[in-house]
């Protein structure tokens, strides 16, 4: 949804971040043949760990390819190419992010939401099909959009129950991963955690915005002063990954393990160094060896 | 309505004790969880809620104190004591079964029940409550309301391992611990040294012994 679940480049193996690579291509592909261009340009990091997360479950194919596509028209990358690994996580991507654009609908203006108006039509019949494929997961998404809604509206500052939404529906897509009972209640308490992590770090990112705007954030509610509702950010986000670790730990994957420990252990807990301005003010930096 | 010792097999002189260790035998064994299947579901689930009315209605009538149980040397002693001492024992008797009752259900993952009943004596407002209450929130992963419980009641009641316990591991994890993470120890490799150099101590010994022969 937001593309905080990311791997930590820098201490990623190479073969590791090909096959990484191919998960994102694959699922962007699958995408694009199956619910149109539009849904290939808002794929998020987050779908391509469920994506990992689903196949460390269920895999079958392991060829990668290279292939070229219209967003890199020039380089051939790696793709992973038996689609239909990846359907179950498609059709969950195409379904946030259409209840996504709906929110930012909500959240605008007449006229700044033209643009949103007008994917949303676009998207509609995807959506319909992708809710098709995976109807409780749809129907859970939109229960907890209202419920996210009805939060803003009443700007509610607990920060436990301004991460509800966002959290039930990460648990709501892992949860379907597994059949099995007890990795079912695994997955939807890490994915819980995940989910509650991602609210709190784009709330943690936008914070500045959010004060000048004048806009709702559970941060600013109950702190005035930035820093502190920096550290109060940081120290829930430590909470939630912490315990994610722990229902991690206890999922015992096996077949992306080195992937999924990079992911878990070290790209979610520096989102902060991963963040665009981040990147953008260390190219520039000169590095001390 | 059925008598609620005989669904629990229990005799109606049992000690509470008994009757707990029956009724988590029971709801063990009747736990949805356990009966995946769409014919055995029904009759578990039915079977579950007459269990769980049983163990509430005795816990109820024990509570209040109407029943006369000439094992219990606890109600003996009491009705020896004088008034004010009997008044005062019994009420805590009384807060320690609802708060042994409300464990019971966190163990068995009934948490809304656990959280309802935790409502229910919010004036309480002791360390025992604040750490229950803090489980049902850890659970539920409201990690920010758990810590600030959590916190609670260990300024409540600062001797109490359990709460330290809990404590202590909320606030590793919110200084950034990870369990089980793997890049946490780096200096890996003074063990491959350590092992290798306990290996060569190995080869000496064993050649000094093999001289020795």
């Amino acid at each position: 949804m937001f593309g905080y679940i990311r791997p930590f480049k820098p201490h990623m193996r190479y073969y590791e971040y090909e096959i990484y690579n191919s998960f994102y291509c694959g699922l962007c592909k699958n995408l694009g043949k199956k619910y149109g261009l539009l849904f290939k340009l808002m794929l998020s990091y987050d779908f391509a760990f469920l994506g990992i997360l689903y196949n460390s479950y269920n895999f079958k194919c392991n060829t990668i390819e290279r292939q070229r596509c219209i967003i890199h028209p020039f380089k051939k990358r790696a793709c992973l190419c038996c689609t239909n690994n990846l359907d179950y996580t498609s059709a969950a991507a195409v379904i946030s992010v259409y209840h996504k654009i709906c929110d930012e609908i909500q959240d605008r203006g007449a006229i700044a939401s033209l643009f949103f108006r007008i994917m949303r039509r676009f998207m509609k019949k995807s959506y319909i099909r992708a809710s098709e494929k995976l109807p409780s997961i749809a129907e859970k998404i939109e229960h907890y959009m209202k419920m996210q809604i009805k939060i803003e509206e009443e700007k509610i500052s607990s920060i436990d129950l301004a991460c509800e939404p966002t959290a039930q529906i990460m648990a709501a897509i892992a949860e379907n991963i597994s059949d099995n009972d007890n990795d079912k209640k695994n997955l939807s308490q890490f994915a819980y955690h995940l989910g509650r992590f991602i609210y709190i770090a784009d709330a943690y990112d936008d914070i500045e915005r959010d004060q000048k705007k004048g806009n709702y954030n559970p941060l600013l509610l109950n702190f005035d002063d930035i820093s502190q509702a920096k550290q109060f950010a940081l120290q829930n986000i430590n909470m939630s990954l912490g315990e994610a670790a722990e229902y991690y730990v206890k999922l015992n994957l096996t077949k992306f393990r080195s992937i999924t420990d990079n992911i878990v252990y070290l790209g979610m807990p520096n989102f902060r160094a991963m963040n665009k301005k981040e990147i953008r003010k260390n190219r520039k930096a000169k590095v001390e060896i | 309505m059925n008598d609620p010792y005989r669904v629990l097999g229990v005799s109606p002189q049992a000690t509470d004790e008994e009757i707990k260790t029956a009724y988590r035998n029971l709801s063990k064994k009747y736990h949805p969880d356990h009966n995946a299947d769409s014919i055995m579901e029904e009759i578990a689930n039915e079977k579950m809620a007459e269990i769980n009315a049983a163990y509430d209605t005795i816990m109820n009538m024990r509570r209040n104190g109407n029943f006369n149980n000439a094992n219990n040397n606890n109600y003996n002693s009491y009705n020896s004591n004088n008034n004010n001492n009997y008044n005062y024992n019994n009420y805590n008797n009384m807060s320690n079964s609802i708060y042994s009752e409300i464990r019971t259900y966190i163990e068995h993952g009934n948490y809304t029940a656990a959280d309802n009943m935790l409502e229910q004596n919010r004036n309480d407002g002791n360390a025992e409550w604040n750490f229950l209450k803090a489980t049902i929130c850890l659970s539920r992963g409201w990690m920010n309301d758990a810590y600030s419980y959590y916190e609670k009641a260990v300024r409540l009641d600062p001797y109490n391992r359990e709460y330290q316990m809990a404590f202590s591991q909320m606030k590793n994890k919110r200084s950034g611990q990870m369990y089980g993470n793997p890049y946490r120890n780096n200096n890996n490799t003074n063990d491959t040294v350590n092992t290798l150099c306990n290996l060569c101590q190995c080869l000496i010994c064993a050649d000094c012994l093999c001289d020795c022969i």
